[in-house]
């Protein structure tokens, strides 16, 4: 049982901060959702959604224009209920913004500028059974449905450049449908990419793994949800990149075999 | 065909203390039948770095540095700074050589053709494992058993002796600092014989408690299983004393060399060991070949482990029957060139001398630690070198609030220095010390004390750098 769940969810603080990469970015607060864009435009949402995740007395901080694309601002519906497309939408603000840091550094310090922003994770799920496998890192992840049966995720990281990925992956991925999480590939978001440039999944490309697990975990909690349901098929979970296994072999040997001379 | 020692006279510099004096190159070869070793080594003033300038001399690593192609590139923007050497070490060109000379010249099945490309491999492969034994000064060559690596030689002895010796209630004892490889074979042993495994704790200096270790050995102890070399730890263990208070109870040792016989003399005679494991990759020979050294008797008695040609003497369709030792544990066609390749290896280690590599890495140890140590919130692993105490030159760190991951990453992509980060194959060490991970740079003699600045500095700037974010 996920307690934390249940409190507010701690938006990130308002970009307007004391530290040296202010020049990088804009202030947040000329982004007040005022007018409704259509759906699937490459414009940003910036509302915040109404759910028990969130305090809807707070105005809304979802990430995180680039200072090369300018924004309309948006209202969304308060029903909370994921846009379809909305995944797709925040993934091209994602590449955008990373794709237009060409310098290998700056990516780096938009990733632990990014690491100060991720909620604060409970100390008490920082547990074995929130451990995602596989990782060089540890990193821990909570995933729940909401109401409407959207993912929310919560994780943490004891690497603030795999904090920096993590509070990516969650933005963009919080709050939408499990099909969508789903369909989210690791190649979408190579642009992210730091230090490692072999193509290979290892366990040095934790966030690879972090996705994954994401994705797992939403599906295996949908399919869950629906085989109560008892209405929809179930989804299969795209194939899983290169993962620890979990259980060690026990010592049983398979007993040896006779051959008779034919 | 004689395997030929090389030798490197030494070399002196004409100004140490002319700091703009151009580059002079000095060249140097020996004079050997069957190869010919040649460096060409430019004088420079970063000789005044060196703590033995004052004798005009350069040091071992910018001495043997131009043997070492792949030490002379760039990696993302910056000069590649190679300090990941406890991983696997670099390899000279004179090893390149012998194996491009292997597979270009007389590549061919060893032991079983008549051939003349056959007689010459075989002959050549031979002749390595001859070079292995005189290295570790083994009694003879047949002490000598190739396998892929020291990982596959550990699980040679685990599945061959382990299972034929061990019983229900016999002890292993080791130590919580052993590596993966050193420590799951003998769990599996275990599982299957019902021995049962016992390990050592540090002491507060942080290596393995000889006197516990001593006190646990009884009549039930079959076998002592410890590193020589700590590759966390930068520990040296007395080999020798705890190899004579187990064979006082009738045990026997496996001594796990893989970072002491690429770095300091080992004499198997002296440690009186029954079996040592080490891998050719980390003494810069190929990767794909190791060896097994065991006490001549006691190899004679094991059975063999894995099955198929070349280990046996004769086949038939209900049993076989057994080669001796050391081809009754070489089954099927070995990594020939890669076996010469280490050969290759050893002449170039022996052309030095281990005694100059050894005291030339004490240095480095030192000074590595030394620097390491001016790193502020730093927590190096392992004991405090002094005069009674020496270090391997490795340091395994960690720096407070920051993650070795996120060191390491930046290190390479800003930097271009190659250090580790992880549990370096020790996560029970890494447990017993209440850390998850930590970051590793080790030395080999082809580093400078250079490389040991490039490296404090890099990684001065990257903490700081990390340290601005929180």
């Amino acid at each position: 049982m996920i307690s934390s769940f249940n409190q507010p969810h701690l938006r990130f603080p308002s970009l307007t901060h004391e530290k040296n990469t202010n020049h990088l970015r804009p202030n947040r607060n000329r982004f007040i959702p005022r007018i409704r864009i259509p759906p699937n435009s490459s414009l940003e949402c910036n509302c915040r959604r109404e759910n028990r995740f969130s305090d809807p007395g707070q105005q809304g901080n979802i990430k995180r224009p680039d200072l090369s694309v300018r924004y309309a601002t948006a209202e969304c519906p308060t029903s909370a209920i994921s846009e379809p497309g909305l995944v797709g939408d925040r993934l091209r603000v994602l590449v955008s913004e990373f794709g237009s840091l060409t310098e290998p550094l700056d990516r780096v310090r938009r990733l632990l500028d990014y690491a100060g922003r991720l909620p604060p994770f409970d100390e008490s799920s920082r547990v074995e059974s929130n451990r995602v496998a596989g990782c060089t890192t540890q990193v821990w992840l909570e995933v729940e449905l909401d109401e409407e049966g959207n993912a929310r995720f919560r994780a943490d990281s004891d690497s603030e450049i795999t904090k920096g990925f993590i509070s990516c992956l969650v933005w963009l991925l919080d709050g939408a449908a499990p099909e969508e999480v789903a369909a989210v590939e690791a190649e979408d978001l190579e642009v992210m990419n730091v230090g490692f440039n072999g193509r290979t999944p290892s366990r040095v490309k934790t966030w690879h793994n972090v996705l994954a697990a994401m994705q797992k975990r939403a599906l295996a909690l949908s399919n869950k949800k629906k085989r109560k349901m008892k209405k929809k098929p179930l989804i299969v979970p795209p194939i899983l990149p290169l993962i620890v296994a979990a259980e060690a072999l026990a010592g049983n040997l398979p007993n040896s075999q006779v051959v008779d001379h034919i | 065909m004689e395997g030929v020692a090389l030798k490197f006279p030494p070399l002196k510099l004409f100004n140490p203390n002319f700091p703009t004096s151009p580059a002079t190159t000095v060249t140097f070869s020996s004079s050997s039948s069957s190869s010919s070793c040649s460096a060409s080594l430019p004088v420079s003033a970063t000789a005044g770095k060196e703590a033995d300038s004052a004798l005009g001399t350069l040091s071992l690593g910018h001495l043997t540095r131009p043997d070492f192609p792949i030490l002379h590139q760039e990696v993302n923007g910056s000069k590649l700074v190679y300090l990941d050497n406890a991983a696997t070490s670099q390899k000279p060109h004179q090893v390149l050589k012998a194996l491009q000379s292997y597979y270009a010249g007389y590549n061919s099945n060893v032991h079983r053709g008549i051939h003349y490309l056959s007689a010459k491999a075989t002959d050549q492969y031979e002749l390595a494992r001859k070079k292995v034994a005189d290295f570790i000064n083994a009694e003879e060559s047949q002490e000598i058993v190739f396998t892929r690596n020291a990982t596959e030689a550990i699980n040679l002895v685990a599945y061959s002796w382990g299972i034929s010796n061990l019983k229900p209630g016999d002890e292993v004892l080791l130590t919580v600092a052993e590596h993966h490889s050193a420590i799951v074979p003998w769990q599996l042993v275990a599982q299957r014989t019902g021995a049962v495994l016992r390990f050592v704790d540090l002491d507060e200096n942080e290596v393995p408690e000889v006197e516990k270790l001593r006190e646990s050995i009884s009549r039930k102890t079959k076998l002592v299983v410890v590193h020589h070399v700590s590759n966390v730890l930068a520990s040296f263990l007395p080999i020798k004393h705890i190899a004579r208070w187990v064979h006082d109870v009738g045990g026997k040792i496996l001594v796990d060399a893989c970072q002491s016989v690429p770095h300091i003399v080992v004499d198997v005679q002296e440690l009186d060991a029954d079996f040592l494991v080490a891998s050719s990759h980390k003494m810069c020979g190929p990767t794909g070949i190791g060896f097994l050294y065991a006490k001549s008797d006691i190899l004679s008695a094991m059975p063999p482990f894995l099955g198929g040609g070349e280990m046996i003497s004769d086949v038939f369709l209900d049993h076989s029957t057994y080669a001796d030792p050391p081809s009754r544990f070489e089954a099927g066609t070995p990594a020939i060139g890669e076996a010469i390749g280490l050969g290759a290896a050893i002449d170039y280690l022996q052309g030095i001398g281990m005694q100059k590599i050894h005291d030339y890495e004490t240095e480095l140890a030192n000074y590595l630690y030394e620097s390491l140590s001016t790193i502020p919130n730093v927590r190096i692993y392992g004991p405090r070198p002094s005069e009674k105490v020496k270090r391997a030159a490795l340091c395994s760190f960690n720096v407070e609030d920051v993650h070795p991951t996120d060191l390491a990453t930046l290190l390479d992509q800003q930097h271009g220095v190659a250090i580790r980060s992880g549990h370096h194959c020790a996560q029970p060490l890494h447990r017993y010390l209440g850390v998850n991970a930590s970051a590793r740079a080790s030395l080999h003699f082809y580093n400078t004390k250079d490389d040991v600045d490039d490296f404090i500095n890099a990684l001065s700037e990257t903490v700081s750098f990390l340290n601005s974010f929180k």
